[in-house]
């Protein structure tokens, strides 16, 4: 681990030549990513309608609720989460090992068939063929292609840092390296353990909340930690605040992040150490929060932005105060006394949609939103439509997290208070009732998302055109057109 | 000064942790879901009394078992089936109807001086036999022997698991009175 807190090395021909290396690659990934981001997005306004509208598309089985939420979810996860993580991964390694990438053909051809596994499991679970495990609603078929898939991808951005030529490793590389690993850990284990071999009853649904919360806390967690640890130091021309610290931050992750997920299991029908565990787990990674946080939030608050062509800082903010909010909720409602009223209920969507949409998606926006101009070699077509977007995600995440933890802790308090009791609603359908305005404003806040995603869509899509390059072109050679090294951040 | 800070904050958290997990370990059983769930309380709630009456009586009037000959009333159906209510039979010693229930009985019975010639089904093991377990056939005798103005005493399941080895090389032979008559 070195102490310094950013590699310094900056000579433009090098990051240029490390920019062409991954023009064809980052430039499928982040138009793939985006492509997966207004699929996910539409299925996941059609899942929210069909809440509290079920007559919606009501006649066509393949739109049924279930199928839409799962394939939404296949299409966000799997989709728009992982290649915009691939395409961070691959840039940050490159650009903090100074290694190019060797042979991008090769990372092409896992990149294609990555999506082709995301567009079966899609697909799939449309068609009917869909598993009842959340983020994992893959059928079995796409998770192999999947995993192969994966496996290339992985060792190729592994091969980026393995031949960089800076060896001290930052931060975000511990980050993104360990992410790297964990991943595959995580996602065979669970598939193993659950549709190849299945383990017995009650264990499915430990492996099932371990691989569910595993995959927020051991992948797309250490990827936007990763992201913010180089982003926010190079944007804002400032070290970060407490560079040694952030290594214990890293180890707890590393030591808890999967222990948490069990605490996801409160109140269901699992031995009660087990959820112990998870919660003293959750508690544990309190310690990666303070550190995170002693480090991050003075970095924002000391710099002004000095090279933000693109408008990403702001959308590292948000991430960074969605991540405070996600942490402080996974702490508060792993509480057994907590869990009793809000587990099962719209507070755990409104949880996982903070964490995905809210800290994850943010930092891969805002690092799409750095590192395209720098593939491509031009800047971004449209700065309104950016902060278009911006906006729009901005608000819509707002609604929708507020809309369904209001509503969320609100059917918790009368859903308990079902058994009797003063204020008792009279069934569980009037709960039900009472939540309709929640759902409505979930829906808007769907809306609004999709619609931001489709202005960041269209803008890449114009971005690639400016630059000349369809996005599947593998032509290393014209990268470096209006591309000068002051753009460059020197970073301290 | 952070350091010190992260490594006060590490601490306290171990600190907590311990004390969550030892009051909410539920003993790690993998049996406990609830952590306030008390074994040492449950198990000794746990023996469940049964009224033998009462469940004597749920399985008498299960439709198809004894009701459907015998009536609800235990009177039976003259010159068809014998009554139960005040039948020396069922009053008497529990050798004799415990062999009954198990393998059945065919050929002549008087009962009340009444005479009947049917076949009563074997409810213990065996072909043709409904496989009650030894509470159940406790049960229901007892249930016939303090219903109806019977005054017997009630039959013990281990008294019928005694009488059920003993006889078990008979297998699903029926009794005959002349067989039970030669008990005591």
């Amino acid at each position: 681990m070195a102490s310094q807190s950013n590699p310094s090395g900056t000579s433009p021909s090098s990051d240029e030549s490390i920019d062409a290396s991954l023009r064809a690659p980052v430039s499928y990934f982040a138009a793939s990513g985006a492509g997966w981001l207004l699929v996910g997005a539409v299925l996941a306004v059609i899942s929210s309608v069909k809440l509290h509208a079920p007559q919606f598309l009501g006649d066509l089985e393949c739109l049924t609720y279930g199928r839409t939420t799962g394939a939404g979810n296949v299409a966000l996860l799997y989709g728009w989460g992982f290649n915009a993580a691939f395409a961070l991964s691959v840039w940050l390694l490159a650009r903090l090992s100074r290694g190019s990438l060797p042979q991008p053909a090769l990372l092409m051809i896992a990149i294609f068939f990555w999506n082709l596994g995301v567009a079966i499991g899609t697909v799939g679970v449309l068609w009917g063929d869909g598993t009842s495990l959340e983020a994992l609603e893959l059928p079995s078929y796409a998770a192999p292609i999947l995993f192969v898939a994966y496996a290339f991808i992985g060792i190729w951005i592994f091969q980026v840092y393995q031949f960089g030529r800076i060896k001290p490793v930052y931060l975000s590389q511990w980050y993104i390296l360990a992410a790297l690993f964990w991943f595959p850990w995580l996602f065979s284990l669970a598939e193993i353990m659950l549709f190849i071999d299945p383990v017995r009853g009650t264990v499915q649904s430990i492996v099932h909340a371990w691989y569910a919360q595993g995959l927020s806390h051991l992948w797309f967690l250490p990827i936007a930690l990763g992201g913010l640890y180089y982003f926010l130091p190079k944007l804002l021309n400032r070290p970060i605040n407490n560079y040694p610290i952030g290594v214990y931050g890293f180890w707890m992750l590393a030591v808890f992040g999967g222990w948490a997920g069990l605490a996801r299991l409160s109140g269901a029908p699992v031995p009660a150490w087990v959820v112990s565990a998870g919660v003293s787990g959750t508690l544990m990674l309190i310690v990666t929060w303070v550190v995170t946080a002693i480090n991050l939030v003075p970095t924002r608050l000391s710099g002004r932005s000095s090279n933000d062509s693109s408008g990403s800082l702001r959308f590292f903010s948000v991430a960074i105060l969605a991540l405070f909010l996600w942490a402080a909720s996974t702490v508060i409602l792993s509480l057994r006394s907590v869990a009793e009223i809000t587990q099962f209920t719209l507070v755990l969507p409104a949880q996982s949609q903070l964490f995905f949409l809210g800290v994850f998606s943010f930092v891969a926006l805002g690092g799409l939103y750095h590192l395209v101009p720098r593939i491509l070699g031009t800047e971004w077509n449209s700065r309104a439509l950016i902060s278009a977007h911006f906006w729009l995600s901005v608000v819509g995440l707002v609604i929708g997290v507020a809309a369904l933890t209001v509503g969320g802790i609100k059917q918790g308090f009368q859903t308990n208070a079902l058994g009797g009791g003063q204020e008792a609603p009279a069934s569980l359908l009037s709960v039900m009732q009472q939540l309709l305005p929640y759902l409505s404003s979930q829906t808007l806040a769907a809306t609004l998302l999709l619609v931001g995603h489709l202005l960041f869509a269209v803008n890449l899509m114009l971005t690639f055109r400016k630059a000349g390059c369809c996005c599947c072109c593998i032509s290393r050679s014209s990268a470096s057109t209006g591309f000068t090294g002051s753009k460059e951040a020197v970073i301290r | 000064m952070t350091s010190l800070f992260l490594l006060a904050l590490l601490s306290s958290l171990v600190f907590v942790c311990a004390i969550y997990i030892v009051h909410y370990r539920g003993n790690f059983s993998p049996l406990v879901q609830d952590e306030r769930f008390d074994l040492a309380m449950a198990s000794k709630a746990l023996p469940v009394a049964v009224d033998p009456v009462a469940a004597g009586k749920r399985l008498y009037n299960t439709p198809g078992m004894c009701v459907t000959c015998h009536q609800a009333t235990g009177q039976g159906v003259p010159g068809a089936f014998p009554p139960l209510a005040g039948s020396e039979w069922v009053n008497g010693t529990e050798e004799r109807v415990i062999r009954i229930l198990l393998h059945g009985l065919t050929g002549e019975l008087k009962v009340h001086g009444g005479t009947f010639n049917g076949v009563m089904p074997a409810f213990g093991q065996g072909a043709g036999g409904f496989n009650w377990s030894d509470d159940r056939i406790a049960h229901v005798l007892t249930y016939i022997r303090q219903e109806w103005g019977n005054k017997a005493a009630p039959v013990e399941a281990a008294k019928v698991t005694e009488i059920r080895t003993k006889e078990a090389a008979r297998g699903s032979k029926s009794w005959t009175v002349a067989e039970l008559e030669a008990m005591k």
